[in-house]
């Protein structure tokens, strides 16, 4: 292990992302850890001290509500993703290969339209005088338009949209990698489609899920401008707020200081998290 | 391998059905994006007609291909990097223990799994704390870090595949390290550092969120410019885009499955792809050095507020190339200008803006001798109580906030702000989203203003504007026009530009001056204190004080310009559309001032209306 060219590749290899990271992610985060606990001057600059009011200013009621609105908002997501994907995955990973290429292609195709454009392919798909209403409208099942756009159920849709391919490719993988001997042994030996399912299948499958789970509730919970998009009068999260205190309000202390939270919470969940599942270990991302 | 075997595994019929119908849901929109791209109408919503003038639209969009051509140099260069970058992490994980290890990992996975508004909110810190302007540069820092840990996993997946024996027998059969990666190693992870490239490039192209908070002035990547098309209001462009933008993504598959199907190794490809990045990324470091910056002008505005047309005619004329980036309301201009890192020549804030930013020696005086079309402005307008001087601004335009609604949909009289909390149009009221407008709104009704800072009134008009709240559909200052376009809402304070606009098009459509009266704004022509190209942005505003080039920025706008020559050249119609504007009694308005403390109290409240 002490050869000394062994060690210079592995430093030609280590630093250089190395300090990409430390230089471009590590350092970023604490600059804006910084930020929280520093005072604020009124036209929104850091000023110099130390203050914990931003931290105080969190603890209001009315930002806890709009933080557990995100995260209930992110694990519903989350839940109707996986519900959804399951079956499909499961249908992908076991079709005969034709059928396997074209569902893949399905799934990843919209991927190659901006994300902005999707969600706003929904404003033609469920407004008022959107496709699905026009149709209901003209079969004579419906007399008045139904509001499909506009509200919680409209931002769950695209969430949900948004998620889905995130939370089937993983699962796909698992399923894929999956040894079929497995199962025809489990089956000789008797045991029912139902039981397989449960004793082979769905374990072989979780690692799959929660990565699935950790791709889609992470990034739903940041997500500010689906709702802006989608939403109601009412559909703000966390994102919104954020976004809102450093190109709006320009408290940039105290939009730091809801950062740091949300990333620490994070943090804990995901450390608690990988150790349970290691979602990230098992080559998740080949099939990306 | 035959999967779907003799156990008849996946062959339920629930679960075919369940299947298709997600791919279903995933797939539905892109029909109809494509379908609507040939819609005659101006609205993405309803269907009035085969037309292919959208996609004339698109290609004639300068915006839009110089950001196509932004994001391809950005994904480029920053893909070439991540996937170096990234195979090196992976590469040293793999192959190494060593003290750090864990701490290194972590370092990879913590950025795929980070919230992206985080992500770019920190960085923009970093960016403005080293005072490093934000550009092509920061946008491909911010870019390199993401998909650095993504193809880091990616290929450490495939690295997991790798028999460690091939490299050690390589070793021992004399080749040297570097041989036995060029040979051994990279031939058999080559085709995750393809997948991982892959990856970073479509990642890179997307990108939104990341690349709105590290974008500077001249690097406005496609999704900046299609979120900006989305807030200047949806129109079937942004449909003819994507159906292009498909093609080419289906034409780039069809061509590498091709190179599969003959054959071709994925070592040639991860060459002719890295060649080509590399060729780019020189390119750009060359038309960097060589880009006579002398003749550029670095504008920063709501999209579509200086247009198009006009601009291209500046042009011309001058042979100035312009930059044009976008903000969403003065508040972000504020945010961005006062960072200090971002090289605009030129900003459009409001009337109090305007005072807010020379209070923080912002802006820089402008050279009026310079201007040879000074004479034609309206002498009510420049000197105005934010800047009695008149050395820091020059007027663009001005209108008001009125109330727009559907005289079919809503009964007479329309005549009050009251309308906007009557009971009968419960669910059909738009609000703009815009804590100055809805306080501002509620404190009129209240028999204040909000200059007057008084924070009891705020409870008041919170209280108000809480009570109103049930009967909003939502708050939104972006696609207005649609929503009551498409009839899902009746009525909605506007800006009057936006508003005429959709009365001259749509006779249902009324706009109205309540009794209560309006807040008023001007927007200004200002040129940042920093300003690099300060006679450039100069003659660009003399160039809009011409007389026909300001008629014709009226009728595009539908906001008058208090220019004493521009309304005699306006068509006839305009004019008449234009006339209650042009003729508005000045002194009875209001210019909303700024709010100095007291934003951050108002702005808790807006958060407390808009979250409960």
């Amino acid at each position: 292990m002490r050869n000394p060219l062994r060690i210079r590749e592995l430093h030609l290899l280590l630093f250089p992302p190395a300090l990409w990271l430390i230089l471009f992610f590590g350092l970023p985060l604490l600059i804006v850890l910084f930020f929280s606990v520093s005072r604020q001057d009124v036209y929104g600059g850091i000023a110099p001290g130390f203050t914990l009011e931003h931290y105080r200013r969190i603890a209001d009621p009315l930002y806890l509500v709009i933080l557990w609105r995100s995260l209930v908002m992110a694990a519903v997501t989350t839940v109707i993703t996986l519900l959804l994907a399951y079956p499909t995955a499961y249908y992908m990973a076991f079709a005969p290969p034709r059928t396997k290429l074209i569902l893949m292609f399905l799934v990843i195709l919209p991927f190659w339209t901006n994300f902005l454009v999707r969600m706003y392919s929904f404003m033609t798909i469920l407004g008022a005088d959107g496709v699905i209403n026009t149709l209901l409208l003209k079969l004579g099942l419906i007399h008045e338009p139904l509001s499909l756009i506009h509200n919680t159920f409209a931002v769950y849709v695209g969430f949900v949209y948004g998620n889905l391919p995130y939370m089937i490719l993983p699962i796909f993988a698992a399923l894929d990698r999956m040894n079929t001997s497995l199962l025809e042994a489990s089956m000789d030996l008797g045991a029912g489609p139902i039981r397989t399912f449960w004793r082979i299948t769905l374990p072989y499958s979780l690692p799959g899920v929660a990565a699935g789970i950790v791709f889609v509730f992470i990034p739903t919970l940041g997500n500010f401008v689906v709702p802006e998009i989608l939403g109601g009068a009412d559909d703000v999260i966390i994102g919104n707020v954020i976004n809102r205190q450093f190109l709006a309000s320009r408290n940039w202390p105290f939009g730091s200081a809801l950062s740091a939270v949300l990333v620490f919470g994070l943090m804990v969940f995901i450390s608690v998290y990988i150790r349970r599942y290691d979602p990230m270990g098992k080559k998740q991302l080949a099939a990306v | 391998m035959a999967r779907n075997n003799d156990l008849g595994l996946g062959t339920g019929l629930w679960l075919r059905v369940a299947t298709w119908l997600s791919v279903a849901f995933l797939f539905l929109p892109i029909p109809i994006l494509i379908i609507f791209s040939f819609n005659a109408s101006r609205q993405v919503t309803h269907w009035e007609g085969f037309s292919l003038k959208w996609y004339a639209v698109a290609f004639a969009d300068r915006a839009l291909w110089t950001g196509v051509q932004n994001s391809l140099i950005i994904a480029a260069v920053s893909t070439l990097l991540a996937t170096v970058l990234g195979t090196a992490a992976a590469l040293a994980l793999s192959k190494y223990t060593f003290r750090g290890r864990v701490l290194f990992q972590n370092l990879i996975y913590i950025p795929i799994i980070l919230p992206e508004i985080i992500f770019g909110l920190s960085l923009l810190a970093l960016f403005i704390l080293i005072r490093m302007p934000l550009g092509f540069t920061s946008v491909i820092c911010a870019h390199v870090t993401f998909s650095l840990s993504f193809v880091a996993l990616i290929v450490l997946a495939r690295l997991h595949q790798f028999d460690r024996r091939l490299e050690e027998a390589s070793l021992d059969l004399g080749a040297n390290r570097l041989q036995t990666l060029r040979y051994v190693i990279l031939p058999v992870i080559a085709p995750g550092i393809v997948s991982g490239a892959m990856f970073a490039f479509t990642l890179s192209l997307d990108d939104f969120v990341s690349t709105l908070f590290t974008a500077g002035a001249n690097s406005t990547t496609l999704p900046l410019r299609i979120y900006s098309l989305v807030k200047y209001g949806v129109t079937p462009e942004l449909n003819a885009i994507s159906t292009l933008l498909i093609l080419v993504t289906l034409a780039a598959l069809l061509a590498g499955h091709y190179l599969q199907r003959r054959a071709v190794s994925q070592r040639l490809v991860l060459g002719l792809g890295g060649g080509t990045a590399a060729l780019v990324a020189v390119l750009l470091i060359v038309s960097i050095a060589l880009a006579d910056d002398r003749h550029t002008l670095n504008v920063y505005n709501y999209a579509g507020y200086f247009p198009d047309s006009i601009l291209a005619d500046f042009e011309k004329e001058t042979g100035i190339r312009i930059n044009y980036s976008y903000f969403n309301d003065n508040e972000e201009l504020l945010s961005r200008l006062s960072l200090g890192a971002c090289d605009y020549d030129l900003v459009v804030p409001s009337d109090y803006m305007v005072r807010t930013m020379i209070k923080l020696k912002l802006l820089a005086r402008i050279n009026r001798e310079s201007l040879a079309n000074y004479a034609n402005l309206d002498e009510r307008f420049t000197r105005m109580e934010f800047d009695p001087t008149g050395e820091y601004y020059i007027p663009y335009t001005y209108g008001c906030t009125g109330l727009l609604y559907n005289r079919e949909l809503t009964q007479p009289p329309v005549d009050s702000w009251r309308v906007l909390w009557d009971e009968r149009y419960k669910g059909r009221i738009l609000m703009l989203d815009d804590m100055r407008e809805c306080f501002g709104l509620a404190f009129r009704l209240l028999g204040g203003s909000l200059t007057d800072r008084d924070p009891r009134m705020l409870q008041d008009a919170l209280a108000l504007l809480r009570k109103q709240k049930p009967l909003v559909l939502r708050y939104d200052s972006n696609t207005v026009d649609s929503i009551l376009l498409s009839r899902e809402a009746y009525l909605a304070p506007y800006w009057s530009g936006g508003g005429l606009r959709l009365t001259k098009d749509h006779p249902e459509f009324e706009f109205a001056i309540p009794r209560e009266g309006v807040p008023m704004f001007v927007d200004t022509f200002c040129i940042p204190r920093d300003a690099r190209h300060k006679e450039n942005a100069e003659r660009l505003i003399d160039f809009m004080l011409r007389p026909d080039i300001a008629a014709r920025c009226m009728e595009e706008l539908l906001y008058p310009m208090p220019n004493t020559q521009a309304p005699a050249l306006l068509p006839e119609d305009i004019h008449a559309l234009l006339q209650p504007m042009l003729t508005l009694d000045l002194k009875k308005l209001q210019l909303v001032g700024e709010l100095g403390e007291f934003n951050k109290d108002v702005d808790r409240a807006w958060t407390e209306l808009r979250s409960r």
